[in-house]
């Protein structure tokens, strides 16, 4: 009889080699910050080291150590959020820029080269593109967004374990997207070049 | 009539909750009118979902990046402790 049918296989002592550097970039991809994104790896490769009796072999490897580290970035998001929960977001200028006195888009969204992100994924380059269009999102407003991503619970549950009130987690959500959107517009989507005044403003 | 400034903010807010009904029959209508909305909305829900699917991949945007040696050796060495002692 073949055991690894039945007794799930564990090898710790090959984790960092077989699967570090692809957990490493899991946590930086979504927390930004190498020096948390190392520490989180080494978290959730001791917290799985102490749960491993637990692994049943349901998923690989690597999907189960995966799932372990998810949960550590999420719980250094919501920290990360809590921090400032209590602080109204400022005025943002960048929204404000968007739009006219009275409301009207200043410039009329275009029509995109290509409107299926979803397929761009399959391309390195895109992946790269809209990984630094996150990146360039102000702080608090990258890690509420992407909480938001990461964090299996509803909009509403997030607000109450990171005590947002609903309107500011509305409000930050809303200026993230608007300034994700325009990133990928100007360095992905758009179909003519950007014109150089826009692009130094 | 809602603006585009206020449509933009409830075509976000409809990406994480359910609309009130006067919401989202506020931007019902004013999509009803307005091209540059009506693009706006499905652009940003295609950039949602693009956004929903890096994070739920395994697909990466730092193919570069890796853990530093000097974390690979330390944690390798926790690790092999730890076997050590359990064995």
């Amino acid at each position: 009889m073949d055991l690894s049918l039945t007794t799930p296989i564990l090898d710790p002592a090959t984790w960092v080699d077989a699967h570090g550097d692809y957990l490493y970039r899991f946590a930086l991809d979504r927390v930004r910050d190498p020096e948390s994104a190392e520490e989180l790896v080494q978290q959730a490769l001791l917290a799985a080291l102490t749960a491993r009796h637990a692994f049943r072999g349901r998923s690989s490897e690597r999907t189960w150590l995966t799932a372990i580290l998810k949960r550590k970035v999420a719980d250094w998001l919501r920290d990360a959020v809590r921090q400032r929960a209590r602080q109204e977001p400022p005025p943002d200028k960048s929204t404000d820029a968007l739009f006219t006195r009275s409301g009207k888009w200043k410039k009329k969204p275009d029509e995109w080269s290509a409107d299926d992100p979803g397929r761009e994924l399959n391309r390195a380059e895109f992946r790269i593109v809209l990984t630094d269009c996150l990146g360039k999102l102000p702080t608090r407003l990258r890690q509420t967004f992407v909480l938001k991503h990461v964090d299996e619970e509803s909009a509403n549950e997030i607000c109450r374990t990171v005590g947002v009130t609903a309107t500011n987690m509305a409000v930050m959500l809303h200026r993230a997207r608007l300034r994700l959107w325009r990133c990928l517009t100007v360095n992905w989507f758009g179909e003519e070049p950007v014109a150089p005044s826009e692009g130094r403003s | 009539m809602i603006t585009c400034r206020r449509a933009a903010e409830l075509i976000s807010g409809e990406q994480d909750a359910n609309l009130p009904l006067h919401q989202r029959a506020g931007l019902g209508f004013h999509a009803l009118l307005c091209a540059a909305c009506r693009r706006y909305r499905r652009q940003l829900g295609a950039v949602e979902e693009a956004v929903e699917q890096l994070f739920a991949g395994t697909r990466t945007g730092n193919p570069d990046a890796a853990l530093p040696v000097s974390s690979k050796e330390h944690l390798k060495a926790v690790i092999n402790c730890q076997l050590d002692a359990e064995s």
